[in-house]
């Protein structure tokens, strides 16, 4: 287990190289001169700020050497300074993320909870259930988030009062609004991931329905709970995590909308103005740390997922 | 940052040498971070263009039944944080939203669009070129620091120094000197007569006075001034605080214990946090909205505010097709005026001028005496045949994305321009990149919206030749040039009165500009239980320091 | 992105069996018309109307989708306008029809690119397998690890919005699904006898893709197009609520819902109409795609 996870961890490091090149290839499309898009028009006035900045990052130099440096200088926490805000770039990337997170885990866990309760419902009970989770997993799907956000603000806000729309309190000056606070958006962002893993869900059920253990448990007579915890669930936890893995960048990327729509201050909303407003560094290690984010879950899924295997525990 | 380097670097020293002349007024599009300060004043008493209309009449003045009552922190909403804190540089008009709480000058604006005493107690004016200025005694800055003439002379010595790149250098470039003969005593030596000096004065950031020695990061990180309320933090694009400040000058202000400015990003989001009473006040953009959300919610109150936005749209004088003054007039008359008041402002708001009603020898007529005002298909295809153009194509027209209605206004303009043969090319982009492209004069065809302006000669410095954006537009007129120096130093008012309508002839004549319309800058809107507010031609929120909640 | 074979092979096997395997030579139509199901025809019936809709947009329109109307702005729905006026008086149903064509035209092209992308990546890594194979998963793992609207928002914007680099961008983020499933029946069909038979006869490599490998893969690849064309239009439509789609006056379905959503409590047509366009559109791409997934899969689990 521990040499299946540690394998893992080692097969991150080309992916993160390559995460890195793609964003500091994305650096390198902007028309003009970069040490300019870098310092902003303001600064580049001076020509003491843009020698040094030439010279931070090679700037003059071959491609492959301004990507080493400007690695070097990432993976020391270095990303410059933000142009709009005047603070060092990753000091407010940090300051936002928990944000960001919390908004993604309440999402992944609405996702998990939803979708895997209907797709087993569907693939248990038949009938009724299956009409309603395929429209589910349909609906799911294509009503995008910023429609279901949209909607939500308008007849969640006029018709359900104690759920507080676009208002953000942070966790310390409230808990209770704060989390009540998050209910549309996790909604709006989770409905996607919730189809995806009903479906997932559904055929792994369904799958495990025939197994052949399964049936004779439930021929047994024993307890349908027990049955679908015991043996049902547990297999389909696989496919669930992987897909849960495979759907993290689609998530992170929706945080952008939604908050945006819901007038949060996370890393999404972050990522807009900045993008808005050109400031590139900020962009820069904004994408990166996205990048970085939906490969560090996609390692929790795949650990997970191990977890859940056995068959590669013993392997 | 005046230090020379490649061709490229000259380019923008020119730039910066621009930036630093410009006057403040000249642009800023309102909404995603707005630049502009506004400065100036409005003569007499605002005209309202549109009925107050909602739930009940304006919060009007203080006197409200009742006394004031201590304690409460006021929650505004608001799209946008400051910019930057420091008033001599600051551009955005979000920056100016909060600076008005927490700077004061020497003077400042009345309700009624007067001029009264702020840290000045009393002033002469020994002749039009000599100002003198007794201060008031027992004023603290926020850090501490005893208020007293060196302020004053640093402060304004800064603005006008270009290494500061202040883009009020222009406003009080006229100003040879500073004498300070004594702690309260001030005296401001001329060069010129200076007519908008005292409403330039009293118009925050424009007047802010600084603590003397502070630096410009000092100032943006813990903006020490001597208004009512000092600044506490900002949180990025969340909220601004500030708390009362203790040792006020003016006995018994400010009632509230706080300020709070809601970052919400956007009108929708504020819309919400308005009706659900999370912020106590708020101003909206979008007239359309700003009266629904008043007629259906019970206990706001509405204030649309007097007319003082206008959307210039500028054109590139260097070049074709624009060079040619019949081209320009073709534009002009193939508008509907009328029409494009009714679709984007629902008529909160009226056919205008770069005059607008709210301004000294603003124009309030409804647009059937100005030339090439009146829509005229057929006339303005045949300019365009004089020009030499049977179709014309306009390359870029770049507008502010963030400006919801600017930019339903250039759609309109479009497809009645479109009728008359024109085809224009809507590029909507974000106001920085705008606001650069202008001051270099690589555009076609741009609009900037722009806020209230103090004084007239702000407005119409954009065509003058020598100033920094008549040079990038490529203006060359000296009859104009010399109105408008005229209009400056002119200090009989009927008379400057009959120099600005004679620019605005002159300048729509030659449509260097066409306005499509003018309206109230922002609809306010405020809760019923906030007592104490005045709303203000200048939009300015002062009167917050006379503010209680009633609650 | 996911290191582990169980994890790959759950999702993205398809199992298609060869044509040689069945014997006989059915079609993919045959097998189609055998098993039309609801879910197919329905999304087939939804994607005629929205064709029409989109290709006779200027005969349905009751209006100029740019023209401004005298009705006045932000009408309700009338005798005239059939979803009322937007927020400058033109006429929205006539703009929701002219708006599937922006949308339509970035999500084909798109899905262009990517099948063309996923083909050049994942039929070499399938077929060649090896360190080929590894190497190109790992680019595919990379390419995966990017949120396809930050990404793209950040190309539009340095690049500028037009409808060719909104294109290639999301098809270039899409590449890696096409690729996936591309991957999978090469790695199956490879490895059947008849094609080491053919190879033993001498047949070229590329004959050999062409004449076997891309028959078997193409019924997946129909599916996810299909699949994909759904999830192309909800990002460019997320694109454009932002403001990064075609500029002004265009009416693209996420642009109108974003400028709408201020009008959305006294106006709510000027944000359900689009909203709904592009949810009846991804709708039926999914249903296609799904309802193509169940006729051409004949060992489908019979729970569907």
């Amino acid at each position: 287990m521990l040499t299946v996870a540690l394998r893992r961890i080692a097969m991150l490091v080309p992916i993160l190289l390559g995460v890195s090149m793609l964003t500091f290839g994305a650096m390198h499309m902007i028309p003009g001169d970069l040490a300019v898009a870098l310092l902003g028009v303001d600064n580049a006035q001076d020509p003491v700020a843009l020698e040094n900045i030439r010279r931070k990052y090679g700037l003059d130099q071959p491609l492959p050497v301004q990507y080493v440096k400007w690695l070097g200088h990432a993976v020391r926490g270095d990303f410059g300074q933000s142009l709009r805000l005047h603070v060092p770039v990753l000091d407010e990337i940090l300051r936002r993320l928990p944000v960001t997170v919390e908004l993604a885990f309440f999402s992944v866990v609405f996702g998990l909870i939803v979708g895997g309760a209907i797709g087993t419902l569907a693939a248990m009970r038949g009938r009724g259930w299956s009409i309603f989770g395929r429209s589910y997993i349909m609906l799911g799907v294509a009503v995008p988030s910023f429609f279901l956000g949209t909607l939500l603000i308008l007849f969640g806000g006029r018709y359900i009062p104690f759920i507080p729309t676009l208002e953000y309190v942070s966790i310390t000056e409230d808990p209770a609004r704060h989390l009540l606070g998050l209910v549309y958006p996790v909604i709006s962002l989770g409905t996607g991931l919730a189809a995806v893993i009903a479906e997932n869900t559904w055929s792994a059920v369904a799958e495990a329905m025939n197994l052949e253990h399964v049936r004779v448990a439930r021929a047994k007579g024993l307890d349908e709970r027990r049955v679908v915890t015991r043996h049902i669930l547990r297999n389909a936890l696989i496919p669930i995590t992987t897909i849960t893995g495979l759907q993290m960048a689609f998530l992170l990327g929706g945080t952008i909308i939604i908050e945006s729509i819901f007038a949060i201050p996370g890393l999404g909303r972050l990522a807009y103005s900045a993008i808005n407003l050109r400031d590139y560094p900020l962009m820069q290690g904004i994408v990166l740390v996205i990048a970085v984010m939906v490969v560090l879950a996609n390692l929790l899924a795949d650990l997970a997922y191990a977890l859940f295997d056995p068959r590669i525990r013993l392997s | 940052m005046t230090r020379e380097r490649s061709g490229m670097l000259s380019r923008r020293r020119f730039l910066v040498v621009t930036v630093g002349m410009a006057s403040a007024s000249l642009l800023t599009a309102c909404g995603g971070g707005s630049d502009d300060t506004p400065e100036g004043n409005g003569g007499g008493a605002p005209a309202r263009t549109a009925e107050p209309t909602g739930g009940s009449s304006p919060s009007g003045s203080a006197g409200e039944s009742g006394e004031p009552k201590y304690g409460g922190t006021l929650i505004i909403g608001q799209d946008f944080g400051p910019q930057e804190l420091d008033p001599t540089v600051s551009g955005a008009w979000a920056s100016t939203n909060v600076q008005e709480l927490i700077f004061t000058g020497l003077l400042r604006w009345t309700p009624d669009m007067e001029i009264e005493p702020d840290l000045a107690t009393n002033w002469e004016v020994v002749d039009d070129q000599t100002y003198v200025f007794h201060l008031r005694e027992g004023v603290k800055f926020h850090n501490g620091k005893d208020f007293s003439s060196e302020d004053v002379k640093y402060t304004f010595e800064r603005i006008i120094d270009p290494a500061t790149a202040s883009p009020r250098i222009s406003i009080f470039g006229d100003i040879e000197s500073i004498e300070t003969p004594d702690a309260t005593t001030v005296q401001f030596n001329l060069k010129r007569p200076l007519a908008p000096f005292l409403r330039n004065l009293a118009t925050i950031p424009n007047g802010a006075i600084v603590p003397a020695g502070i630096t410009g990061e000092e100032l943006n990180a813990t903006a020490p001034g001597t208004g009512p309320f000092r600044f506490v933090e900002h949180v990025l694009d969340q909220e601004v605080r500030l708390e009362k400040f203790e040792d006020y000058y003016e006995e018994g202000l400010p009632y509230l214990d706080g300020v709070t400015f809601k970052l919400l990003g956007d009108d929708t989001s504020i819309t919400s946090a308005l009706r659900s009473g999370t912020v106590h006040m708020a101003w909206l953009k979008d007239p359309k909205v700003a009266q629904n959300v008043s007629q259906t919610t019970q206990g706001l109150e509405s204030v649309p505010g007097v007319s003082s936005r206008y959307l210039p749209i500028m054109f590139n004088l260097k070049e074709p097709p624009f060079n040619d003054v019949n081209v320009r007039r073709a534009m002009s008359l193939a508008l509907n005026r009328q029409a494009i008041v009714q679709a984007v402002l629902g008529g909160f708001g009226s056919v205008g001028t770069f005059l607008p009603p709210s301004q000294l020898a603003g124009y309030e007529g409804d647009g059937s005496d100005l030339p090439y005002y009146q829509q005229d298909v057929e006339k303005a295809k045949e300019l365009l045949r004089q020009a030499g153009y049977e179709t014309l194509e306009v390359p870029e027209f770049k507008v502010v994305a963030a400006n919801q209605l600017d930019v339903q206004c250039a759609q309109i303009m479009k497809e009645q321009w479109a009728a008359a043969n024109i085809n224009v090319n809507i590029n909507p982009m974000e106001v920085g990149a705008i606001l650069q492209d202008w001051q270099a004069g690589n555009y076609i065809m741009a609009t900037v919206g722009t806020v209230w302006a103090p004084d007239p000669s702000n407005e119409v410095e954009r065509f003058h030749s020598q100033s920094p954006f008549g040079k990038a537009m490529g203006i060359n007129d000296p009859e104009l040039d010399e109105l408008i120096d005229a209009g400056k130093a002119e200090s009989d008012p009927d008379r400057r009165v009959e120099i600005y309508r004679q620019i605005q002839e002159r300048a729509l004549d030659q449509v260097y500009i066409i306005v499509p319309y003018t309206y109230p800058l922002r609809w306010e809107l405020v809760w019923n239980y906030v007592k104490g507010y005045d709303v203000m031609a200048s939009n300015a929120r002062i009167s917050v320091r006379k503010t209680w909640l009633d609650q | 992105m996911v290191g582990s074979e169980f994890a790959r092979r759950s999702i993205e096997e398809s199992p298609v069996p060869s044509r040689h395997e069945l014997g006989a030579r059915p079609t993919g139509f045959t097998r189609l018309r055998r098993r039309l199901n609801v879910q197919l025809v329905l999304g087939l019936a939804l994607f005629s109307i929205l064709l029409l809709a989109t290709v006779f947009a200027s005969v349905i329109s009751t209006h100029d989708p740019n023209a401004i109307t005298t009705t006045g702005s932000l009408a309700p729905p009338q005798a005239g306008h059939l979803l009322g006026t937007d927020s400058i008086g033109r006429d929205v149903f006539s703009r929701v029809l002219h708006g599937g064509r922006v949308s339509l035209q970035v999500s084909v092209l798109s899905v262009a690119v990517a099948l063309v992308l996923g083909l050049l990546l994942g039929i070499p890594a399938g077929y060649l397998g090896g360190r080929v194979d590894q190497v190109i998963t790992r680019v595919l793992d990379v390419l995966f690890a990017f949120p396809a609207i930050l990404f793209a928002l950040v190309v539009v914007t340095i690049l500028g919005p037009s409808i060719r680099n909104l294109a290639l961008t999301i098809g270039f983020l899409y590449a890696p699904r096409m690729a996936r499933i591309v991957r999978a029946p090469t790695l199956a069909v490879k490895e059947r006898e008849f094609v080491e038979a053919a190879r033993a006869i001498g047949a070229g490599d590329l004959r050999i893709v062409s004449k076997h490998i891309l028959p078997n893969a193409s019924s997946p690849v129909i599916v996810e197009v299909s699949l994909a064309l759904g999830q192309v239009i909800l990002t460019e439509t997320a694109l454009s609520f932002l403001g990064l789609g075609p500029p002004p006056p265009a009416a693209s379905w996420g642009a109108m819902l974003g400028q709408s959503r201020q009008f959305m409590e006294f106006a709510p047509w000027t944000v359900l109409a689009p909203g709904l366009a592009i949810v009846l559109s991804a709708t039926c791409f999914l249903l296609i795609g799904h309802g193509l997934r169940r006729a051409l899969d004949p060992r489908e689990r019979s729970v569907r």
